[in-house]
């Protein structure tokens, strides 16, 4: 069984990736269940079940970022994601323009998603400090996009 | 030299480089630094604004990513979201026979086992019937005596009661059989057809006008003696057929009767000789074929006779001829005629 709260940091996770509601629904559907077929959230460890969600994830980046059309982002207030209030994503969307795919996508587990470490690392394979190192580059050049 | 001569060194101060201090502005930022490592940072920012600068970019961008990361997902959106199942598994859910129609079920169930009952039938029948009990095919049509019989009876007494195979069903019956009774009345040849109404018995026979001929006796010989009469004895599978038209016909029947006898006359029909009818009456009998000319002179003293002979498909033992006789009443001739 998977609970609303990881159908969520799917969601969540997709929607900053893909900036494309379409695909991000369509990733999230794919997501959700493929953790459903495998029963990945059987564990009761925590980050077991965050290092699950990240590979997972990631896999499914995978397969849907071939059919991004387009750098720019496609998302709107009607969709199924609401936002803080008055945030802008514009720096979202530099950063997201700039970053290797490694540096956003570790930015979004670490960042966005609150995912520690050591469940990201084991969920890509990495090394803790690899992941830290990642994430402060990203963080350096997303603090340089707010500036 | 003592060991008070010597003094430990004291550590010397660590000076971090501008990228060790880069690199360490993550774990300071996230309070991940031991306390030696984080003083010598601080110490290292107080002589380098830029990397000041780096550090206040990264806690802005930790800052917006937390804002970020209240995005929520809408309820209707969550619920579509969680319902979502896999083409494998929309698949299955269809095609769960427990969701199936109660009458589908059972109507695909009984297909199922009628077509193996089929398939069992086909291919195993040659080895199932083989040990199933078998049926005779044989009729049995009718049950007769068989006397012994001497081996001089020659085999044409076989063909005397022969059936018609294309009228009725084949009935071979040997040299030494004996019927009892006819064996299949409706479905062997008959003689001229018989009236239907019940015969009627003869009065008491009145006296005689003319002398009854003494009975003959017959002689059997092995060849038949020569004709006088022109007709010659009838062969293997012919018939006579006479007809008379006499008055009195109550008298002449039991005269005719006990003339035919005498000279060995026996029935071969399902009638008595002399059977009585409105119009007369009716003889169907086998004849020794040597006392033919005696029974033809005798039948001629009562009056005309018109005789015929006829092929017919019902073989007579050698030496026995088969006649009919019908013997018409003249009154009710004459009658019929007026």
């Amino acid at each position: 069984m998977i609970s609303d709260a990881q159908i969520r940091a799917l969601a969540v996770f997709f929607y900053f990736a893909f900036q494309d509601e379409r695909l991000a629904e369509l990733a999230t559907v794919r997501s959700v269940v493929a953790i459903k077929s495998r029963a990945i959230t059987n564990t009761e460890d925590p980050i077991d079940l965050q290092a699950a969600i990240v590979a997972t994830t990631f896999k499914v980046w995978n397969e849907y970022k071939k059919k991004i059309r387009s750098t720019q982002s496609s998302v709107s207030q009607s969709g199924g994601w609401i936002l803080p209030h008055n945030v802008d994503l514009g720096p979202w969307r530099q950063f997201r323009k700039e970053a290797p795919d490694e540096e956003f996508l570790l930015m979004i587990w670490s960042q966005i998603s609150k995912f520690s470490d050591e469940a990201i690392s084991r969920g890509l394979g990495l090394t803790i400090g690899t992941v830290r190192h990642r994430v402060g580059r990203g963080l350096k050049r997303l603090g340089a996009a707010i500036v | 030299m003592s060991e008070k001569d010597f003094e430990p060194l004291k550590p010397l101060p660590r000076q971090l480089s501008k990228f060790l201090a880069e690199e360490m502005l993550y774990d300071a930022i996230s309070q991940n630094l031991d306390p030696s490592r984080e003083a010598a940072l601080q110490e290292f920012l107080q002589t380098s604004p830029e990397t000041v600068a780096i550090q206040n970019q990264m806690s802005s961008a930790r800052d917006y990513c937390a804002q970020l990361s209240e995005t929520q997902v809408s309820e209707p959106f969550l619920a579509r979201l969680s319902q979502m199942k896999s083409p494998y598994q929309r698949v299955v859910d269809t095609l769960a026979w427990s969701k199936w129609p109660d009458t589908l079920r059972w109507t695909i169930e009984a297909l199922v086992v009628a077509g193996l009952a089929s398939i069992v039938v086909i291919f195993l029948w040659p080895y199932i019937s083989q040990y199933a009990p078998t049926r005779s095919q044989e009729v049995v049509l009718v049950e007769v005596d068989k006397p012994q019989v001497s081996a001089s009876e020659p085999k044409e007494e076989e063909a005397a009661v022969v059936a018609n195979e294309s009228e009725a069903p084949a009935i071979s019956i040997s040299a030494n059989t004996e019927l009892k009774e006819p064996v299949v009345k409706s479905e062997l040849p008959k003689a001229p057809v018989a009236p239907e109404t019940a015969p009627v018995e003869p009065p008491p026979p009145p006296p005689k006008p003319e002398p009854v001929p003494p009975p003959v006796t017959v002689v059997a010989e092995e060849k038949p003696a020569p004709r006088e009469s022109g007709q010659k004895p009838a062969r293997k599978g012919e018939l006579y057929r006479a007809v008379m038209t006499l008055d009195n016909i109550d008298i002449v029947t039991e005269q005719i009767t006990t003339m035919l006898v005498g000279f060995g006359a026996e029935k071969a029909g399902d009638v008595k000789l002399g059977w009585r009818k409105p119009s007369g009456s009716y003889y169907h009998f086998s004849l020794p074929d040597q006392n033919y000319d005696a029974v033809l002179a005798q039948l001629q003293s009562f009056g005309p006779v018109r005789i015929s002979k006829e092929p017919h498909w019902r073989v007579m033992p050698e030496g026995k001829i088969r006649f009919i006789l019908d013997v018409k009443d003249a009154a009710a001739t004459e009658a019929n005629q007026e």
